[in-house]
């Protein structure tokens, strides 16, 4: 086999150059994980790697300018991202994704950029990023652009960037006033494992208690993450139902199957999951309904 | 940019500057065997068992899933590195008197993400905070047990060190 040349630029302007040379022929590699498990089995063979190990500025964690977001440098790893005092606190369902991931040396390496271009089905934050509406920044030859998440991700690891494009931070939005936030991994064979299904939900409640939003979305159960506007919209204004959601899902999705669970199987997994993460993110809402008074 | 995908990268490995040469696309565990530091054990090769554990800058990582190139300029621990002037660690000594291990294979991994765990800790440690830190390992032989009950001793040792200390 013969070995990819390996590139370590300085600047993201740089590393979009030799990509640009490369043409759909480089990899870029930001923690390795999922780049050095390709190489190893032989999946991929790249005529050229390039790293982004020594690009500054890729691996600051902040409020953005105007204060309504987080910004993720792309090579922020997994750990970074889950033990992040203001990330837990403004959007503790992406804390939870990373925190899930793999095993701690896992998520000692691999990134924030990374997890999303590799876009495989079954990882744990691109549904919890899905959910808060999160964003990439995404550089080429041409500058920067802008891709929600949702645009991003298209298919089994195949993603919107351009053969010269470069995730270069995540753009996390703060959780609306008063909603309470869950990501829940349910796997089926070990700890570590990917998983069968993973339910991302966030929930506002209205002053009379009713729901006044409600998100789902749900990984590892289809090529990207599944999101069903129609339920979302149905679910506003009524009394807050998690086990009612969780069938509503359960009936509404089409799940695939794999090593980690059947068609049916997984079914029943998001029908149980989708309720429990609901009544994870319920329990978070903050300055929300009072109980009602005794008696 | 390198030459016919051949690269070196300095790293302080075990405490000696070191310069390895290897090649792209290896894992950094080949590169580290090469050295003849065959405490770093490849066996799932995806990143899931933990043998091949090393510490990066002191965060226990998989080397079988950890691009070579990524170990320029960094601090690497293999286990042969936890020993220091030919004496054991706490850690390794208390892995015997607790009988941590039957076959061994697992060990060196234990032994690293366990001393991972101590160095960013303080005091006394749970089984629930064990776990968490090792988590990724597995053991077949199923020591997990007596691993809990020897990273638990040298925490709790230290512990009474520190107890001791504040008491005078």
């Amino acid at each position: 086999m013969s070995q990819p040349l390996v590139f370590f630029p300085t600047t993201v302007a740089e590393a979009v150059e030799v990509l640009d040379r490369y043409g759909g022929e480089a990899k870029v590699v930001a923690g390795g994980t999922a780049v050095s498990l390709m190489l190893q089995h032989r999946l991929i063979q790249p005529a050229a790697l390039v790293s982004l190990q020594r690009v500054d500025g890729l691996r600051e964690v902040g409020r953005t300018e105007e204060g309504t977001a987080v910004r993720l440098g792309a090579l922020v790893t997994h750990a970074e991202a889950a033990r992040h005092p203001f990330l837990r606190s403004a959007a503790p369902l992406v804390a939870d994704a990373f925190a899930v991931v793999g095993n701690p040396q896992v998520r000692a390496a691999a990134t924030v950029g990374g997890v999303l271009t590799e876009a495989d089905y079954a990882s744990d934050p691109p549904a919890a990023l899905r959910a808060i509406d999160a964003v990439v920044i995404a550089q080429g030859p041409a500058g920067a652009r802008i891709i929600p998440v949702y645009d991003l991700l298209l298919g089994f690891y195949e993603t919107a960037l351009a053969d010269n494009e470069i995730v270069s931070s995540v753009v996390v939005p703060l959780l609306p006033e008063g909603a309470g936030s869950a990501y829940l991994k349910y796997s089926s064979r070990s700890s570590e494992d990917r998983p069968c299904v993973g339910v991302a939900a966030v929930v506002r409640q209205a002053p009379d208690g009713s729901c006044a939003e409600v998100r789902v979305v749900l990984g590892a159960i289809a090529a990207v993450p599944v999101r069903v506007p129609e339920l979302e919209a149905a679910a506003v204004g009524r009394p807050l139902d998690p086990a009612g959601l969780g069938d509503a899902y359960a009936e509404a999705v089409d799940p695939l199957e794999d090593v980690r669970g059947s068609a049916w199987y997984r079914r029943e997994m998001v029908r149980v999951w989708v309720a429990r993460a609901v009544t994870a993110a319920r329990h978070r809402c903050t300055g929300g309904p009072q109980p009602p008074p005794a008696g | 940019m390198t030459e016919g995908g051949k690269i070196t990268v300095s790293c302080v490995l075990n405490g000696a500057k070191t310069d390895l040469c290897g090649e792209a696309a290896q894992p950094a565990s080949e590169a580290l065997r090469r050295e003849g530091l065959f405490g770093v054990r490849e066996t799932c090769s995806l990143g899931v068992c933990g043998t091949c554990t090393v510490l990066l800058d002191g965060e226990p990582v998989s080397a079988c899933i950890l691009p070579f190139y990524a170990l320029e300029g960094s601090e690497v621990r293999t286990v042969e590195g936890l020993e220091s002037g030919g004496r054991l660690s706490a850690l390794q000594q208390q892995f015997i008197e607790s009988q941590a291990f039957q076959c061994s294979f697992c060990t060196p991994g234990f032994l690293l993400s366990a001393a991972a765990l101590l160095d960013s800790t303080e005091g006394a440690l749970t089984d629930e905070q064990v776990e968490e830190g090792l988590q990724g390992h597995l053991c077949r032989c199923g020591c997990y047990e007596t691993v809990k009950e020897a990273v638990r001793a040298v925490a709790a040792r230290r512990h009474g060190q520190d107890a001791g200390r504040g008491a005078r």
